[in-house]
């Protein structure tokens, strides 16, 4: 049923860059599972249109998304600290708040999806601004470090390459300056 | 004319809804903000943070009994926060509760009044309580800033006293010789009423960020 309501979900967002996605890729990253779909991306270092990004080798935005939703959100939520702020996400597969960041990240890893801006299925649009996202949580430098620590424990336990998984992080570190106490 | 007052009468009401918000967002006003349901924004209830780990732990959790929980020096759904307080307050470490007094976060602690393995004072440490009896239900350090060789020392350390009392991991990477931290490492324990996690990994500008986590797995202690 999960898998269902994620590809449904992942379907119907009205980015423009979606129509690039593969099917293919989709199914595989969803379906098959995220690790198994990032680590194949992994291998052969491309997507079938030849982007060699670190982007395309995580399995481009639909790989990202479910490395998030299946290994990111879980292990975030049990955090004491920075759980809290994954809450709704548990409870809501492949929301907003992942989806966005997929975005994100695909974008600054060399994908195709918008840096900002896309309107999901939900209508919700994502945001460009950092700091008016983190407005009033007053999240501290040991926060953002349990985050990233966090992505790369579970990059590295899927199997992900050390290479790439710097380059998440140095990505996520870009933006320490735009949620760090607002 | 009349189009005119309507719109600066508008137009004041919503100055002044800005205003309350924003005044009720302000520390000393947080009670108040609580009183009308809180800010709807990333603010979970104790009870919802508590549900919401309850599903993670659905997808983290092995199958298997764990031979025993080691959560350092405490006993995972025995230890209760008067006894951690207790702990903290005995050895003047600063720490702060929240969360409707679920969450004890404790900072600069030493490594040895945690009984921890770490070869460096611990940054953070924060303790979750179950809300219905407030006993201890997770334990998480977090260290920054650790030169490469002290961490590579302290994860062998930490992991090397897991694996005595629960053998080998059921994942595990541990850091190479001449480790300098861009290779991410970390150990893995996934059992039906535990979990234990430690890993290790460069952050930019960061370091060596070391982090621990010891939390039970079972349906009552999550």
């Amino acid at each position: 049923m999960r898998t269902f309501k994620e590809s449904t979900m992942i379907r119907t967002l009205t980015a423009s860059s979606w129509k690039m996605i593969t099917s293919a890729l989709l199914v595989a990253a969803i379906v098959g599972g995220a690790s198994r779909a990032m680590r194949a991306a992994s291998t052969d270092g491309s997507d079938d249109r030849g982007n060699t990004s670190v982007a395309a080798r995580l399995g481009g935005f639909p790989g990202i998304l479910a490395f998030l939703d299946r290994f990111v959100v879980p292990a975030e939520v049990a955090d004491p600290v920075v759980g809290p702020f994954f809450v709704p996400n548990i409870k809501e597969p492949a929301g907003d708040i992942e989806q966005c960041l997929a975005m994100l990240l695909d974008h600054d890893l060399g994908g195709s999806s918008p840096h900002f801006g896309a309107i999901l299925a939900d209508g919700h649009q994502c945001r460009s601004s950092m700091s008016n996202i983190h407005r009033g949580f007053g999240i501290p430098d040991f926060v953002i470090d349990r985050f990233i620590a966090i992505v790369g424990e579970q990059a590295a336990m899927v199997g992900v390459a050390d290479s790439d998984i710097q380059e998440v992080a140095k990505v996520l570190d870009s933006y320490r300056g735009g949620v760090r106490n607002k | 004319m009349r189009r005119w007052k309507w719109t600066i009468r508008l137009g004041g009401l919503l100055a002044a809804a800005t205003l309350v918000i924003g005044l009720l967002h302000l520390p000393a006003a947080r009670p108040l903000l609580a009183l009308v349901g809180a800010c709807p924004v990333g603010r979970a209830s104790a009870t919802e943070i508590e549900d919401a780990r309850r599903i993670a732990l659905r997808s983290l959790r092995g199958s298997t009994r764990a031979p025993v929980r080691p959560a350092l020096r405490f006993e995972l759904e025995r230890t209760t926060l008067d006894e951690v307080r207790g702990w903290a307050q005995a050895r003047a470490i600063a720490c702060d509760l929240s969360r409707e007094s679920t969450l004890l976060v404790c900072s600069r602690v030493p490594a040895d009044a945690l009984a921890s393995d770490a070869l460096q004072p611990i940054d953070e440490v924060a303790f979750v309580f179950r809300l219905r009896d407030r006993r201890l239900v997770n334990l998480t350090t977090l260290t920054t800033g650790v030169a490469p060789g002290r961490a590579a020392d302290s994860f062998a350390a930490i992991t090397g006293a897991l694996a005595s009392a629960l053998g080998s991991p059921e994942a595990s990477r541990v850091p190479p010789r001449q480790w300098d931290g861009t290779r991410p490492v970390f150990i893995r324990y996934r059992y039906a009423d535990y979990i234990a996690d430690v890993s290790a990994m460069r952050l930019p500008g960061r370091g060596v960020v070391v982090r621990e986590q010891y939390m039970s797995a079972s349906e009552n202690g999550s």
